[in-house]
């Protein structure tokens, strides 16, 4: 084509573009004039600028293309550690990471379209960026979704690179187990295995990593068939013998070894292809584990293992005695080393494994069936491999132990305690899904937990007598469910209850706050009435953690003094104003017949007590430990029944935080201070200081602390042993007021920022108050009593300085926030059922305007009045873009990102709004379940 | 080496920029990089918006990072339309480099099918699959047909231009521009997909 007939073909084109398809060719013969090339170009080139516009050709800019290269967001899945909770991929919701091996990243996700929890594993970016390989990892998931069987994860399907599949809860496999254990757990093995077999698919690593068991005791195989995938993938060098499956990089050349060495067949090992009798191998070397606890094949490093698996002749002299001899030659015949010789067929393990007599006729082993007690053990315990208490059948008066993990997609909350029924059957505790607080009730014969509806941030339960209503705080009420169902009920008001107990006679005592005496109510209802009296000018700050005694008239309870070393259990009777020092202690305490059982640091202690006399006698000893213990409001997670079962969480420090810095897309740029235990964040108005609260654990209250941000430097602010909290600065940023409980009596207290010794009282409250800005002439601060609930109050920093309330109502207040220029007062309330964030004119209150939707709290003002923040419900920052001139003119919140803070924490902003302080909780080390004990008390001398 | 264009003293990339135009060979091995560091910065916040659920418009993007590569400095050249001009050839210049390193590094995998359309699932529409090398070439042979209209394509697609810019470099009307970008691009399309008949 000459750059002649280029520009022809360029005017017809220009000239026919969207010409009617009917008049084209028409329009066309008479523009060409029989010049058939021409017409054919011209006729192209209309077709392709068609499918060019349709397919968005050229629309992105080169860079950005190119850009795609690096990452393509169609196909490239984030490599390890990228995604973050609340991320999404498709229609999958990243709830946490759960694991990672050589394979890659695991995490929990939901599934928003089936409403389910599963696990995602995620490829590193440098096996999901290979074309190639991918396209065989997607045929090979295809083939294992078609896997049905109850002993293998399900594979669902391929999202984005990343494999989506069954979530399955429970520990991998450990041993050793006693052979009545064992035996099970292999043949469910060996069901698996058999199920994949028949289909054609081989594992290929099979090794303990890779077997989970359900906390319902049945068994899953793991990442079934993805070695023979991964054998493509480009891998690192092994490091450890256990390693997950990867070949060493001078193996890759010559063969594909895969498999974790410890466990490999011989011929995966001399790199030769493997089938299904690899799989019976290794199902033969982990059973062996699973009785001994040992490897069959040790070796220090994996050339070291590689040679003892095809050198060395297994050893089964550590297999324990009772080990029946049927199992010792199945055990044999699995690990041949030649593979013609081995057992042929996995379901001939199965079979002899369910019917022993089938091989030598020995009987099988013995199985209790009885108690429930026994049925949950059963059970439960394959849980905890760990727990060791199974060894002969158990009996009813055997020590038992086991762990029950929270349902699936939550965490067991930090803070509430939980509950065991006083008959042992049930467990009552809180456990959180997406920072959201429900209460559970797991039934320990039934091993299922069932949610409460409606039970959103409850905590502290506390049964009945009869075991079958439990009782526990809302915020604003403590109210009650029936065990078995039925709607919750509400008793009475309560606004951030520390424990209580019901005793006979439908009688509860409670503490409604964390600064009240002790209540008394009837289970039905009615108003409470105060059975204790606060000893303020002894310096009693809280009565709290109630525990009735058997006689239903006398209880424990904790008096938490002002002074640390004051505060102690008591014993109290509701028929008269006594109460009597039991033991000096920072702890709930709780009655069980013959003890009543204390925290002492970490430790969980019981003390002989005699429930005629009130006496306690003997010297105190451990009965568990760690248990979790929280220094700030002194209590012990853990509970008792009256039958000897006790059940507590071993923690993992849920409610630490670091304060950090971060961007407004919630990326992390730098940290303050050491991790710790707070509540308040706040930014000086020259942004060159910030102050925190921090609890001090070694004496379980909050200090302030103080940072120069310009030279990086802390110190502590103030030092009374009372709680100093909730900071906010002054206008001119020239002193600190916080809440402080020194003395026995909430107050607020102004220091100047210098750290000089004044410390001025402004306002002493009946109730508890918390400042939450001083940053015009007023000071603003929120009451919490018993009487009007939660309002928000304003003190004038000048003149009469009068405290006067500025909103009172029955509805919860709080967090009020003056806009920079002293027009707006932005606050939350709940009036309309959920907490919303409102902004008001001020100081007059003409006009009113909602801000959040769908819930909103803590709300927040950039320095220039131009932006307001807040935290959603579901725990984002939001933003909000306002313009205010004579009215207030807002925007639509728009979420900014989710953060992980203390339930009520509160943050600050820079000046220009680009970098927030957070308090960002940290993922506990341990997420245990609750761990169940029964009979604890079997060996203990009465 | 990477260095990320905030690094840079304002006015640096305009003097590298003048010094590679005038020949010094030294001065792209130095530009590259700050290319590269805001390819994987693109790359990144793609990953980021598409996560989210948001598309960025690409001019948007693409005026980031140019006021980015910037690093907001004022471009003192006497002549704007000069300095444009220069930038989308050097941006096609290392982006066509950079393509080639990661044919050569992926064994093709990817580079290959490049997808140079906005893929866009509502719509239905499908991607055409074309290499970023491929476009280059067929730019070439355009650039023979029609110098212009290739440098149409040069100065919007690689050196990230609006209409009424290109219109000022070129020194046309902005509709003389739309007319040219349009035939240009159905002209490259007709050569990059495979579905249609063979060129003559």
């Amino acid at each position: 084509m000459t750059p002649e007939d280029f520009e022809r073909a360029g005017d017809l084109f220009e000239q026919l573009q969207g010409m009617d398809e009917h008049e084209l060719p028409a329009a066309l013969d008479a523009a060409c004039k029989g010049d058939e090339v021409l017409r054919r170009e011209v006729l192209r080139l209309l077709d392709a600028d068609r499918r060019a516009d349709a397919n968005a050709f050229l629309n992105r800019r080169a860079l950005e293309d190119a850009a795609l290269l690096i990452e393509d967001p169609q196909r490239e899945v984030p490599s390890a550690g990228r995604l973050t909770p609340g991320e999404r991929l498709g229609h999958y919701e990243i709830v946490e990471r759960i694991g990672a091996g050589g394979m890659g990243e695991v995490y929990r996700a939901h599934d928003s379209q089936l409403h389910r929890d599963v696990a995602i594993k995620v490829l590193p970016g440098a096996i999901a960026g290979d074309a190639q390989y991918m396209a065989r990892f997607e045929h090979e998931a295809t083939i294992l979704a078609s896997l049905n069987h109850p002993n293998i994860a399900t594979i669902y399907g391929v999202e984005r690179g990343a494999l989506v599949m069954e979530l399955v809860e429970g520990d991998t496999l450990r041993g050793p187990v006693p052979i009545e254990e064992a035996i099970p757990i292999a043949r469910q093995i060996a069901a698996g295995l058999e199920a994949a077999h028949e289909r054609g698919v081989v594992h290929r690593d099979l090794k303990p990593a890779n077997i989970k068991i359900t906390p319902g005791g049945i068994v899953k195989l793991l990442d079934f068939g993805l070695a023979k995938s991964a054998s493509f993938a480009r891998s690192g060098p092994i490091s450890s013998p256990t390693a997950s499956p990867t070949a060493s990089p001078d193996l890759t050349q010559t063969g594909t070894v895969v498999g974790s060495a410890a466990y490999m067949s011989p011929e995966q090992a001399m790199a030769k292809p493997a089938d299904k009798r690899a799989d019976i191998w290794a199902f033969g070397v982990v059973f062996y584990e699973l009785l001994t606890g040992e490897r069959l094949f040790p070796g220090e490093t994996v050339a070291e293992t590689l040679a003892a698996v095809v050198r060395d002749t297994p050893d089964f002299s550590k297999l324990p005695a009772d080990v029946p001899p049927y199992i010792r030659r199945l055990l044999q015949r699995c690990v041949w080393k030649d593979r013609k010789t081995r057992l042929r067929d996995i379901g001939e393990a199965r079979v002899w494994l369910d019917d022993p007599h089938v091989w030598d006729g020995a009987p099988p082993p013995r199985r209790n069936p009885a108690a429930w007690l026994f049925a949950a053990v059963m059970t439960v315990a394959a849980v905890v491999f760990a727990g060791l208490w199974l060894s002969p059948p158990a009996r009813e008066n055997r020590r038992l132990q086991f762990s029950v993990a929270p349902p699936a997609g939550t965490v067991l909350s930090g803070v509430s305690l939980p509950a065991v029924s006083p008959n042992g059957r049930y467990l009552a505790f809180v456990a959180e899904s997406a920072g959201r607080p429900q209460l559970w009730i797991r039934d320990l014969e039934a091993l299922n937990a069932r949610a409460i509806p409606g039970s959103d941030s409850a905590a502290d339960p506390f049964w009945s007598p009869d075991s079958r209503f439990v009782a526990f705080f809302v915020p604003g009420k403590l109210k009650k469910v029936s065990a078995a169902a039925g709607p919750l009920v509400a008793i009475c008001d309560a606004a951030d209850g520390r424990g209580g107990s019901w005793g006979k006679g439908d009688v509860i005592l409670f503490a409604p706050t964390f600064a009240s005496p002790l209540l008394r109510v009837s289970a039905k209802g009615g108003t409470p009435a105060a059975v204790t009296t606060l000893d303020q000018s002894g310096g009693e700050t809280s009565h709290r953690f109630p525990w009735f005694l058997p006689d239903g008239r006398h209880f424990l309870f904790t008096i938490r003094n002002a002074s640390p070393e004051k505060t102690a259990v008591y014993v109290g009777d509701l028929d008269s104003t006594q109460q009597r020092l039991l033991l000096p202690a920072a702890s709930n305490a709780a009655y069980t017949p013959g003890f009543v059982l204390y925290m002492r640091g970490k430790a969980l202690l019981a003390q002989r007590f005699a429930e005629r006399t009130q006496i306690l006698s003997g010297d105190a000893f451990p009965i568990a430990e760690p248990v979790d213990y929280l220094a700030g409001s002194i209590q012990g997670q853990f509970s008792v029944s009256q039958t000897g079962v006790l059940a507590f969480d071993i923690g993992g420090g849920a409610l630490q935080s670091q304060a950090t810095w971060m961007g407004r897309d919630g990326k992390p740029l730098g940290t303050l201070g050491p991790p710790g235990v707070m509540q308040e964040a706040a930014i000086s108005p020259a942004g060159d200081r910030a102050v925190l609260d921090r609890l001090d654990p070694s004496v379980g209250t909050y200090d302030l602390w103080l940072y120069d941000l310009t030279r990086n430097l802390e110190s502590r602010f103030t030092f009374d042993p009372g709680n100093d909290m909730y900071p906010v600065w002054s206008q001119d940023g020239s002193s600190i007021l916080f809440s402080s409980d020194r003395g026995g009596r909430f107050g607020i207290y102004r220091k100047p920022s210098t750290g000089a010794q004044k410390e001025d009282l402004l306002y002493q409250s009946a109730g508890v108050s918390q400042p939450t800005d001083a940053s015009s002439r007023y000071l603003l601060f929120a009451l919490t009593a018993v009487s009007t609930g939660n309002d928000l109050w304003g003190l004038p920093l000048f003149g009469s300085r009068q405290a006067a309330a500025i909103l009172q109502s029955k509805f919860a207040e709080s967090h009020g926030r003056l806009s920079p220029d002293g027009r707006w007062l932005a606050y939350d309330s709940d009036e309309s059922g959920v907490p919303e964030i409102y902004v008001q004119s001020f100081p007059g209150a003409e006009s009113k305007w909602q801000v959040s939707a769908a819930g909103g709290t803590r709300p927040v003002w950039r320095r220039d009045g131009a932006e307001l923040y807040y935290v959603s419900q579901d725990n984002r920052i939001m933003s909000v873009a306002v313009n205010s001139g004579s009215a207030f003119d807002h925007g639509a919140p728009q979420p900014l990102f989710r953060v992980r803070m203390p339930p009520q924490g509160l943050y600050d902003v820079s000046h220009d709004g680009r970098r927030f302080l957070i308090l960002d909780g940290i993922e506990p080390e341990v997420k245990a379940g609750v761990t169940v004990v029964v009979n604890w008390n079997v060996g203990v001398k009465r | 080496m990477r260095v990320a264009p905030q690094d840079l003293p304002p006015g640096e990339l305009t003097r590298l920029l003048k010094a590679w135009s005038d020949g010094d060979t030294s001065a792209l091995d130095r530009l590259t990089p700050i290319v590269y560091a805001e390819l994987h910065r693109l790359a990144r916040s793609n990953l980021t918006h598409e996560r989210e659920g948001h598309l960025l418009q690409p001019s948007a993007l693409i005026n980031e990072a140019f006021v980015r590569l910037m690093n907001g400095a004022p471009v003192d050249w006497a002549c704007r339309a000069h300095f444009f001009a220069r930038f989308a050839r050097l941006m096609r210049e290392i982006l066509i480099d950079f393509a080639r390193a990661q044919q050569t590094e992926k064994r093709g995998s990817r580079a290959l099918h490049i997808d140079l359309s906005q893929v866009d699932a509502r719509a239905g529409a499908q991607p055409a699959p074309a290499s970023f090398l491929d476009l280059d070439s067929a730019m070439q042979d355009l650039s023979q047909l029609n110098a212009r209209q290739a440098q149409v394509v040069e100065l919007r697609y690689f050196g990230g231009l609006e209409n009424t810019e290109i219109a000022e470099v070129l020194g046309v009307s902005t509709p003389t521009v739309i007319r040219d970008w349009r035939f240009a691009r159905a002209w490259l399309y007709s050569r990059l997909e495979p579905g249609l008949p063979a060129t003559s």
